[in-house]
């Protein structure tokens, strides 16, 4: 499909969505008109999933990945300088075979101090493939990644318009993305794909209403999230399903198919939801006229989630209890795979909150649902699914809170990582984290501010590198000068200018997923901006993150 | 939308009776009538009226006035809607004619469905009593009272309890071995985690107001109404350690608000800034000057949440909320898109060495910050040495924030706080910043700007000099004409989860259900609203947001194409989700089923003693509605007695037909202010009529019961319920 076609769908699609065709149609006939403009949802035939692990308040990836190098500038000693107090030691921890349960030694056990675990040193798996970080002691299983080829990281990502220079920034010339250093906003921007659009739905949801009828039109859509109604998903004609972690909940007093009294509940509340609706038994049954429909948009928009809601558990419900799995895998501590270990396990006086091992553990579930057709939709092969984890506005007791978020994130995104293999999904999935934005190279005395450039980790595949795959144990992008005031900060506190745009990343991710080069504009508008070698889109992504 | 009709039958009147009696120029007496009253003293040159009637004694007498009691209304619309055209006050009932929906009738100034409405922007739920007095008094003299109802605030000691008060109240009872002044600070050494749970036990108690014997607790609706919106603003929450650990602080914070509710917004930010618990959320608690030795330099943090979110937001606005694009905030509307930045980095690390200095009080070293130190109750102490000063980096030792500059150590407490909040709080922006977000939290999602500007000009000066006023804020918000005449399709918005919750309470008459088991497995607790985690089943809990962005940011579109393609916003279907509106309903499930008293006694035959014994702390939750009236209704309607619901050999089933018909009206006036839809009636009375019988194992009450249920269950999680026009 040609550029020129899929703008004029766009924009076919706007006029729709301007409401002129609302009333004349109704939903189900603008809903065809729809489906006819963007009838160009590929016939998949393999199952992949992409994850994305958001990391809200904006995670300080310099601690979490520590610069090891010599570099007066990108290496350890810069790193050490700036960040005064709160800097990780460049001591090398040992790694041993990864197994931290009773018997092993704990490389980042200090005293049970969760400070002085987080600062104690780190692993530098990425040292032998050329690359100088070290990861930070509290994750032990992110090296475990790295050094087994499955996960990668990708150096000082951010969000970005286009590239800018220190001197460009100074020199008030730079394109810069709106409202930098607000959370809000930067993660908006992330969301949207594009740093100077605020307000567009978000790239997962454009890939949706691009692809209307992906899993074969299965009411599960292609996005879900464990991570609330953010914009990423939303699209703007799609709506990610939003589920809380573990077992989905059952609808009280409205749910037993023996019950009559039950069957006549859920009539009436179809009834009124605007949804003609009979119910089995026959004891109460509603014809079109009595049926509240009503003209209100608040009502229309509630009524319309409510009856969603209703149908969507009614469908998970019975495929997710007729779906069990039992993992035979262990998670590093040798506990039950998804299990939190307490804090006498980690070695650490803090616990971990164990919601995003949560929310992982309900996403291997439903990956492994969805690539086995649990929901019968007779072709389910695409899914976007967003967990998170909070927390990570790091103003203050940095060095308490902080190895307790990295601690979890290592070991939710192993134990993904586990299951992934164990169920045979390793290489149709691919895990991405996003956070509003790094933080400062400079310390407030006991936590670090707003900034912007961070690293970010990709997980996935085998471990083989075969062709297609997720290529591990790299680290793509450039590590930034980290000092203050030099020649990467923003200003004078260490704010890191991204040298990546998350868009290259995210959209690298998507060529894998299955966007084509038609559409790629459409989910990612700024693409181009990137391009090394002008007019070739495909110089905006990153090369060799698959192999 | 009556004043629209009375100008434009007004000026037809006068256009055609008044017209111009200038035209005679002769020097002899005129009456141009021949009404024998000479043109020079005639009250209307043109018409005869020769007893020159006039009944508001201005300058035209009644048969050449167009509103002769001058009451706003005209003559010709007063005799449409049957009201009097020479009476301001047709029926004497104290609301002049313009403002009486029901201008006839002695005892309603206000329809059903308008003091409803009033009602679901003011309080947290409608209730059969407040309705009445509405409609009785009218939106003006209803809102009147409660903006001058007493609170807690104005006594230290009386019944009327604060929520700090009443907390420490709760906890020694339910857990009477807990020594919780180990220290002079209530729950210091103790710390523990109950305490945020017994303030949010407080919390219902004041949102629902139905205590049995904390009667006064609650009964200033629109204060604790405003005190929440006010917490969806100045957002602190337990997700900060140790905050959810230390609740007697969040129950201290929320007084502020409320106490504020109807004060001066500079006043609660001054009292905001130097809280302990906003200090520990936004971490200015401790916050040191640089110190270029050990590289570091202030947070950054609460100076930037200061400005972005609590006072003037990221860009320029003028007074009605839309962008300022030409630097004046008070012209408007403008075109284009373009947003002028209101800070930049600057200002953040200037405002930033403000915030230095500020520590709990009583805390044992500078800027501890874990469980059993410090005061949340008392404002954070202000420590100089600490403060910055730029002696480090060799400078002046003044800031300059916004383009002002001002001395680091400036006001009485030498902090420099007060001179950093007086720019932030006259700021043009902070005007419609705070006035549109309690536009949204209590009336509308999608305001117009005119509304907007409307209560920003109050807000910027409430008619006596004074900026920031909230009582009159809150007054110019639900007096305008926007929330008080007919809702468009545009107008309104969808309840927020837990404000839903608390109206089902008040409608099913909530109290404590006396006896749950506390904490230590043993002590019985009476009189204690139990319901610990809403956020769990309902998305969002009193100062428990999962970031200071709140549970939903204001300008949340939803999936939707009319929505989308209009720029409308729905913040609160943000915690719609999937997931929570099916917990929402199993929560109304809970209220109207398994804690009603007619369900537990009636239908289970339980001791309520009993039923209570059962229920502990870990419960979700534990209180007791009914559905005594309902029932009662019921009951009334089948002749007494409820075995006449399904007599078998009366097959039209007349007392089943106005059992049902009862309890939809009853639960249709309560619940949507008589405002139910035919086709949902006629959904609803067809479930109930053939739902029956079997159904209920020929259990009369449990009938009766489950009818009552039914009807409140399935209003409650419909559309027509859950969206407030």
């Amino acid at each position: 499909m040609s550029n020129n076609t899929l703008k004029n769908r766009r924009d076919f699609l706007k006029t729709l969505l301007a409401g002129g065709a609302t009333g004349a149609l109704g939903s189900v006939g603008q809903l065809a008109l729809m489906r006819e403009a963007m009838a160009a949802t590929p016939a998949f035939s393999d199952y992949k999933a992409m994850v994305c692990v958001f990391m809200y308040g904006g995670n300080d990836s310099f601690n979490m990945l520590i610069p090891t190098g010599s570099d007066s500038k990108t290496g350890y000693n810069a790193y050490a300088e700036s960040r005064g107090d709160l800097s990780v030691a460049n001591t090398a921890l040992p790694l041993g075979d990864g197994y931290l349960g009773r018997g092993s030694l704990n490389p980042y056990y200090d005293g049970g101090s969760d400070a002085a675990a987080y600062l104690k040193g780190n692993y530098p798996m990425l040292q032998g493939n050329g690359f100088d970080l070290g990861v930070n002691g509290v994750m032990p299983e992110l090296a475990q990644l790295l050094s087994q080829n499955k996960a990668s990281v990708v150096a000082n990502v951010g969000n970005l318009v286009e590239r800018v220079t220190r001197a460009g920034i100074k020199a008030e010339i730079a394109r810069l993305p709106l409202f930098l250093f607000a959370h809000n906003h930067q993660q908006r921007a992330l969301q949207t794909g594009q740093g100077d659009n605020l307000n567009d739905v978000g790239w997962a949801g454009r890939i949706a209403d691009s692809w209307p009828e992906i899993n074969n039109g299965s009411l599960m859509g292609l996005n879900i999230s464990y991570a609330g109604s953010d914009r990423m998903l939303i699209g703007a004609n799609s709506n990610p399903l939003v589920f809380s972690p573990g077992s989905p909940p059952e609808i009280y007093d409205m749910q037993n198919e023996e019950w009559s009294s039950h069957q006549d509940r859920i009539a009436l509340y179809k009834a009124l939801t605007g949804v003609s609706n009979t119910s089995a038994t026959g004891d109460v049954s509603f014809d079109q006229s009595s049926t509240f429909t009503s003209s209100d948009p608040f009502k229309s928009l509630f009524s319309s989630a409510s009856n969603r809601s209703l149908n969507i558990f009614e469908l998970i419900d019975k495929a997710w209890n007729n779906h069990d799995i039992g993992y035979s895998s262990k998670d590093s501590y040798g506990n039950e795979l998804f299990s939190v270990p307490s804090s006498s396990d980690l070695g650490l006086s803090g616990n971990i909150g164990g919601r995003l091992i949560s929310q992982l553990e309900s996403v291997a579930k439903m990956i492994d649902m969805g690539a086995k057709d649990a929901f019968q939709s007779g072709g389910y092969k695409r899914q976007i699914f967003m967990v998170s984890l909070g927390s990570f506005d790091t103003h203050s007791k940095q060095e308490t809170e902080h190895p307790l978020l990295l601690r979890e994130l290592s070991l939710g995104l192993s134990k993904f990582q586990t299951a992934m293999e164990e169920l045979g999904h390793a290489n149709k999935v691919t895990s991405f984290t996003m956070s509003d934005f790094g933080r400062t190279l400079g310390n407030n005395g006991d936590g670090t501010d707003h900034a912007w450039g961070a690293h970010h980790l990709v997980m996935g595949g085998d471990g083989a590198n075969n062709a297609g795959n997720l290529m591990g144990g790299q680290m793509l992008g450039k590590l930034p000068d980290v000092t203050i005031d030099g020649a990467d900060d923003y200003s004078h506190k260490g704010r890191i200018i991204p040298t990546t745009a998350q868009d290259q990343l995210n959209a690298s991710l998507c060529r894998w997923f299955g966007i084509d080069d038609a559409l790629m504009p459409t989910i990612f508008p700024n693409l181009g901006n990137f391009v090394t070698s002008s007019g070739d889109l495909n110089s905006a992504y990153l090369d060799g993150l698959f192999a | 939308m009556k004043n629209t009709l009375a100008i434009i039958l007004s000026s037809a009147l006068i256009l055609s009776a008044c017209s111009s009696g200038t035209s005679s120029s002769s020097t002899a007496i005129v009456d141009s009538d021949n009404d024998g009253v000479s043109d020079s003293i005639d009250n209307c040159l043109n018409f005869t009226n020769t007893d020159q009637t006039n009944s508001d004694d201005d300058a035209f007498g009644d048969a050449c006035d167009s509103d002769d009691d001058n009451d706003g209304l005209s003559d010709a619309e007063e005799l449409l809607i049957g009201a009097s055209p020479q009476r301001s006050d047709t029926d004497g009932d104290g609301i002049s004619d313009l403002n009486d929906e029901l201008p006839q009738d002695a005892t309603k100034a206000l329809t059903l469905k308008s003091a409803h409405r009033l009602l679901l922007q003011t309080t947290f739920g409608p209730m059969l009593d407040d309705i009445s007095s509405v409609q009785r008094m009218g939106a003006e003299a209803w809102i009147d009272e409660q903006l001058n109802k007493p609170s807690a605030y104005d006594r230290e000691a009386d019944d009327h309890l604060s929520h700090l008060q009443r907390l420490i109240e709760i906890a020694f009872q339910a857990e009477p071995d807990t020594n919780w002044y180990e220290s002079v600070v209530f729950n210091q050494q103790e710390a523990d985690f109950s305490v945020d749970e017994y303030q949010m036990a407080v919390w219902w108690e004041n949102v629902i107001g139905l205590h049995p014997s904390k009667t006064l607790h609650g009964s200033d609706q629109l204060r604790q109404r405003v005190a929440f919106a006010l917490s969806q603003l100045l957002v602190v929450s337990t997700s900060e350690p140790p905050l959810h650990r230390r609740g007697e602080g969040l129950a201290d914070y929320y007084d502020m608000l409320a106490k504020h509710a109807f004060g001066n917004y500079r006043d609660l930010l001054g009292e905001m800034a130097r809280s302990p618990v906003m200090g520990m959320y936004l971490s200015h608690q401790g916050n040191r000057k640089a110190n270029l030795a050990k590289g570091t330099t202030p947070d950054e943090n609460f100076a930037r949440e200061l400005m972005q979110l609590f006072t003037i937001g990221l860009y320029h606005l003028n007074l009605d909320g839309t962008p300022d694009q030409d630097g004046n905030s008070s012209s408007y509307p403008e075109s284009g898109d373009t947003l002028t930045p209101t800070y930049n980095e600057t200002d953040i690390t200037e405002l930033s060495k403000v915030m230095t200095g500020w520590d709990l009080a009583g805390n044992d070293g500078y800027g501890y910050s874990w469980n059993t130190q410090g005061d949340y109750t008392v404002p954070m102490e202000f420590t100089s040495s600490e403060h910055e000063d730029e002696s480090d980096e060799g400078g002046d030792g003044l800031v300059s924030l916004l383009g002002t500059t001002f001395a680091l150590n400036s006001g009485a407490d030498n902090s420099g706080m007060d001179a950093a909040l007086d720019i932030l709080f006259n700021h043009p922006n902070a005007a419609p910043h705070v006035s549109k977000h309690l536009i949204m939290r209590l009336v509308t999602s999608n305001p117009t700007p005119a509304y907007v500007g409307r209560v920003s000009s109050v807000f910027t000066d409430n008619g006596r000099g004074t900026r920031g006023d909230l009582k009159a804020v809150v007054e110019a918000i639900l007096l305008d004409t926007e929330a008080r005449t007919e809702a468009g399709l545009e107008f309104g918005k969808v309840k927020e989860p837990v404000i839903a919750m608390a109206q089902l309470f008040r409608l099913m008459g909530a109290v404590p259900l006396d006896g749950w088991i506390s904490q230590d497995d043993v002590t019985q607790v009476f009189g204690v609203y139990w319901f610990k985690s809403p956020s769990e089943d309902l998305g969002q809990a009193a100062l428990r947001s999962p970031s200071v962005f709140n549970f939903y940011q204001s300008d949340y579109v939803p999936s939707n194409s009319y929505f989308a393609s209009r720029g409308l916003v729905s913040p609160e279907m943000k915690i719609l989700t999937d997931q929570t509106l099916l917990t929402f309903n199993n929560l109304v499930f809970l209220a109207t089923e398994t804690y009603e008293k007619n369900k537990i006694t009636g239908v289970n035959e339980e001791t309520l003693a009993d039923f209570a014994a059962e229920n502990s702390y870990s419960r979700k939750m534990a209180l007791l509605t009914n559905t005594d009236e309902a029932i009662a209704l019921i009951t009334d309607a089948a002749g007494g007695d409820l075995e006449n619901l399904e007599k078998y050999n009366v097959s039209e089933r007349p007392y089943k037909i106005a059992a049902t018909n009862a309890v939809i009206n009853y639960y249709n006036a309560l619940m949507l202010g008589g405002e139910m839809e035919d086709t949902f009636r006629a959904a609803l009375y067809e479930y109930l009529m053939k739902s029956a019988g079997t159904n209920y194992n020929n259990n009369n009450f449990k009938e009766a019961q489950q009818m009552a249920k039914d009807t409140i269950r399935m209003i409650a999680t419909s559309s027509a319920y859950m969206v407030q026009k």
